[in-house]
């Protein structure tokens, strides 16, 4: 869709000069960081202080980490970490959506005069420390009177989770896999829920009162009208959440330690700051970006299309 | 060079690094150590003195000045890098008082934290709390700190007598001790029988599958697999033998998948409110346990116990190198080392003061310590016969940190 | 738009709901209430008492380290809104304008650091503050530089959002009745983007607000610790209630700016005549 382009000229000069500074700072902050990763990833350490020391020049770049860690990841012990983080993102996003979904379309369509006080409930938490609410779950699973554990376990909940292999079997809930599960939803599932109210919002309420003047049911109304146009909104809640949670170290360590449920993050954490070996961190972050890079692009392709259909 | 240091600095410092090598006292080669660290852009192989128990070290002059004696303590405020909460605010509050100065603390929870700050040229800092004996090697090589000043530490004579010329730093020169503890096994009185614990060998205790969800390790690749040899009744703490890490890293991996037990340093948090019974622990963590108790619980179900052998530690002060107030520095250090003020601090950090003064008794008696806690305090004797975590070198200690990788990743 | 919906009143949505808000703000209220703990526990009851508030020598009130973390915490929180704001709107509305095969790229570029872990970005920073921009020392400087980076594509999304939402039509009009481009942009389009501009305000100040990773990283020491900082450095080892009054703090004042930016908004709103939803632009975080 042409747009004035007929009329005038549209001064894409100044679009352009318009891109500079934020894209500037964008190359000077964020992507030559990012080559630093990988400088560090195939360059040396230091020696005596065990620090990383970073190879610019990628002639001389040393790939002896890379293959180590590589290996690990295919056939070591970092395999099943990264099988794991994959496995707790995704069952973390789809609760995400099971809770996030309903809350966010009552809020968008239903809410009425308690819409306001209902979003400042929903975004609440956000403004608490995410630490702070974690030590707060520490305190109500405990095992010793805990309220949360003392519920779960009164509803046998154990034998639950660990039916689904996502616990084991026992009274206490440190350690278990959907302990840290349901903290990576607890500590996300704000940042999936805004996005996708503010698309579910937009869904003008005509297209349903249309749909529903031909006759279709609630159901076929939801299934064909309501959620199709809220796929956007899903896809931007979804990234946005589950990106960030495949970095998580700390929930893990606040709610669990166990080598149980060692995320990826754990790793890096370790290599990067309690190691002589800053390299391996490195490469397992290089490694954990090109995963996601498949996601990315899936992400960025829809969010331009949508962008440029919508202008 | 990326630091940005001169030419002439670079020449003087290879220099200077070249006499190091000559002078130092243990370079471990006996372990297959190699100067290559993936071609590093450093110095040509390890010249770092790596002190033992059976191979004391004298540091070597760094080529910085110790301050001259005489001097007043500065004024202003004294910028301490420590530990979070490992110093008494009100023992704080009284040394500020006394020397009508203010402290700031500079908080790190990692060595590397600790070590990034010393070797950042735009910060200063002017004293350090909480070294140890690993990163000690890198502190001195590394041009990072200073000598003290004896004249500056007339308490240093209350320092225990084991500790008064260690064998990491022989004569003193750069370091005066702060606090001293042993690992062992923290654990609920009312949930394991004190009589359990009746041999040297209860570390299998911490093996036992009956207490599945409630057992702990501590959140740290040396002492994690050291418990791995304890168990097997070896005791070379810092060995390179690849075999005997390995069968320390299966030990491990089969006490995980006897107790499901957890990593981690809260100890202190978890034995109190009972989300763990058994824990791999510091003898400070127990101390500091009592404050953690929930409302109704007593302190007689801390319980604490150790061999007659186990991993001994202590760690100590450092001024470094830029320190803008060192003599104000050598007066904090002077005023922990006072019986009276260690004391103090003590009931606050939980971790025992490396001295003569307050004794063993004293701390009873002042009900600091319960009796049934008295396996806490650490002797003379203890420091004499404990095994040490000491520096390793780089390709060893990578070995460590591998396998510890491998027993996190489950 | 007809509100009243033909069918019949939803009773499990509104339950479902509310048993979110409900799972979702009992920790918050623990963690609020332990900072009147007795004891040094953050985790285990002890009995009621406000020394961590104001009668320990470690209390919010009288130990400074902790009043200067909040207020270190609300600088650099405010200094990368002034930054990053007007940044990111500009390079929204370019980026939204702009069509060439060039704007592809920049469009990727200002996408990414979204989906970037922030340890990634955190350690990334450090590294390259300490090797390659070594005039720039680690400290306030350092953070708020790390910050605008971590946030400008939140700004960049959320007014991107808002110029989907509002379309073309404006903009036209305007040219057509003579303004040029600028002055079209700022006679009609910055006024329609304004709470869109205020949305990122308040998603940035919360954002900086409870970053730890990256201001971690960047701080040269107990001059720049921020809240995060202090509250994740004692996580691992002995802390005391006074970091939960100390967040406490923090969120009444971040409440009290998001109170004050909806006020605004709707006002704003008012003015307008009501297009658009205040609260949904606050929440305006869409495609």
């Amino acid at each position: 869709m042409a747009r004035g382009e007929g009329s005038r000229a549209d001064p894409q000069g100044l679009w352009a000069s318009f891109t500079l500074p934020g894209t500037g700072w964008l190359i000077a902050l964020f992507l030559i960081p990012f080559y630093a990763i990988a400088a560090i990833a195939f360059g040396g350490v230091d020696p005596i202080f065990g620090s990383a020391l970073p190879r610019w020049n990628p002639l001389t770049w040393n790939f002896t980490a890379f293959n180590d860690v590589f290996s690990e990841v295919v056939n070591g012990s970092l395999r099943n970490v990264f099988v794991r983080t994959f496995s707790y993102v995704g069952i973390s996003l789809v609760l995400c959506f099971a809770i996030g979904y309903p809350v966010a379309y009552y809020l968008a369509r239903y809410a009425g005069r308690t819409k306001g006080i209902l979003l400042a409930c929903v975004v609440l938490p956000f403004w608490m420390s995410y630490l702070m609410r974690m030590l707060a779950w520490v305190n109500l699973l405990n095992p010793e009177g805990g309220w949360a554990a003392d519920a779960l376990n009164a509803l046998h909940a154990p034998r639950l989770f660990e039916a689904l292999g996502l616990g084991n079997g026992g009274e206490v809930w440190f350690g278990q896999p959907i302990t840290v599960i349901m903290g990576l939803v607890y500590g996300y599932i704000p940042f999936f829920i805004l996005p996708l109210y503010a698309a579910l919002d937009r869904i003008d309420g005509r297209y349903l009162e249309a749909a529903r003047d031909l006759g279709a049911s609630a159901k076929a109304t939801f299934l064909n009208v309501t959620l199709p146009l809220s796929v956007p909104g899903i896809l931007a809640a979804s990234v946005i959440t589950a990106l960030p949670m495949f970095g998580d170290y700390y929930t893990n360590t606040i709610l669990s330690g166990s080598p149980g449920t060692e995320m990826i993050g754990n790793q890096i954490e370790l290599y990067i700051t309690r190691s002589r070996q800053p390299q391996n961190g490195a490469v397992l972050v290089l490694i954990l970006s090109a995963l996601l890079l498949v996601l990315m692009s899936y992400y960025l392709v829809i969010t331009t299309r949508a962008q440029r259909s919508a202008e | 060079m990326a630091n940005g240091i001169s030419r002439r600095q670079f020449v003087e410092r290879s220099a200077r690094l070249a006499v190091l090598a000559g002078l130092s006292g243990s370079i471990l080669s006996a372990c297959g150590s190699s100067g290559d660290s993936g071609g590093g852009g450093g110095g040509s192989g390890d010249t770092i003195p790596l002190a033992r128990l059976d191979n004391p070290v004298t540091l070597p002059d760094n080529g910085i000045e110790a301050v001259a004696s005489g001097q007043e303590p500065e004024s202003g405020t004294l910028r301490v890098l420590n530990y979070a909460d490992y110093i008494n605010p009100e023992t704080q509050a009284a040394f500020e008082a006394e020397m009508g100065t203010t402290l700031e603390i500079t908080v790190y929870d990692t060595e590397d934290k600790l070590l990034s700050n010393l070797r950042n040229d735009s910060l200063t800092f002017d004293l350090v709390m909480g070294a140890t004996t690993l990163q000690l090697p890198k502190f001195v090589v590394g041009e990072l700190i200073q000598p003290l000043n004896q004249e500056y530490l007339p308490n240093f004579s209350n320092v225990l007598a084991t500790l008064q010329s260690p064998y990491y730093d022989v004569g003193s020169k750069y370091t005066a001790p702060y606090v001293v503890y042993t690992t062992g096994i923290a654990y609920r009185r009312d949930k394991i029988d004190d009589a359990a614990f009746a041999s040297d060998d209860a570390w299998k205790l911490l093996w036992d599958p009956a207490n599945k969800g409630f057992a702990g390790v501590l959140d740290d690749s040396r002492e994690a697999l050291t418990l791995g040899m304890y168990y097997r009744g070896v005791t070379d703490t810092n060995t390179g033998d690849p075999a005997i890490l390995d069968a320390a890293e299966a030990d491990i991996k089969a006490l995980v998948a006897a107790t499901d037990a957890r990593f981690d340093i809260l100890a202190w948090q978890q034995i109190p409110e009972g989300s763990s019974h058994i824990h791999q622990a510091w003898s400070g963590d127990m101390i500091a346990a009592q404050y953690y108790l929930p409302e109704g619980t007593d302190a007689e179900v801390l319980g604490y116990w150790k061999p007659s052998r186990t991993t001994v530690a202590n760690d100590f002060f450092v001024i470094p190198a830029r320190s803008e107030r060192p003599v104000l520095a050598h007066a904090l250090i002077n005023y922990l080392l006072d019986p009276a003020n260690a004391q103090f601090n003590f009931e606050f950090v939980g971790y025992q003061p490396a001295l003569t003064s307050p004794t063993l008794d004293d701390l009873i008696a002042a009900e600091l310590v319960p009796p049934h806690l008295q396996s806490t305090l650490v002797s003379d004797e203890d420091v004499a016969n404990g095994f040490r975590l000491d520096a390793l070198a780089l390709d060893v200690e990578n070995l460590w940190t591998d396998a510890y990788s491998r027993i996190r990743s489950g | 738009m007809s509100r009243a919906d033909p069918w019949a009143k939803p009773r499990v949505l509104p339950l479902i709901t509310w048993l979110y808000v409900v799972w979702s703000i009992v920790p918050v209220l623990i963690a609020i209430a332990f900072s009147f703990n007795s004891g040094r526990s953050r985790s285990t009851w002890q009995g009621f008492s406000v020394r961590w508030w104001w009668t320990d020598a470690g209390s919010v009130a009288k130990d400074d380290s902790l009043q200067l973390a909040v207020r270190n915490s609300l600088l650099l929180g405010l200094v990368t809104i002034v930054i990053v704001v007007p940044l990111g709107v500009l390079l929204a509305i370019g980026l939204a304008r702009w069509r060439s095969r060039l704007s592809h790229g920049a469009n990727l570029i200002s996408l990414i650091p979204l989906v970037t872990p922030e340890i990634v970005m955190g350690a990334a920073l450090f590294i390259v503050f300490k090797e390659l921009y070594t005039g720039v020392p680690l400290g306030r400087g350092a953070q708020i530089l790390g910050h605008v980076t971590f946030t400008l594509s939140f700004v960049v999304v959320i007014v991107r959002g808002r110029l989907v939402a509002i379309g073309p039509v404006y903009e036209e009009a305007a040219r057509d009745l003579g303004a040029k481009a600028h002055q079209a942009l700022r006679l009609v389009i910055l006024p329609l983007l304004w709470p869109a501009i205020f949305a990122s305000v308040v998603i940035v100040f919360a954002t900086s607000l409870d970053d730890f990773v990256i201001a971690s990283f960047l701080s040269s020491g107990a001059g720049t610790e921020t809240v995060p900082i202090r509250i994740y450095s004692s996580a691992r080892g002995g802390a005391t209630p006074a970091l939960n009054a100390v967040a406490t703090v923090m969120l009444i004042i971040t409440m009290g700016v998001i109170g004050l930016g909806f006020l605004v908004l709707s006002r704003a709103r008012k003015r307008r005549g009501g297009e658009g939803d205040a609260v949904g632009d606050l929440a305006g975080f869409s495609l």
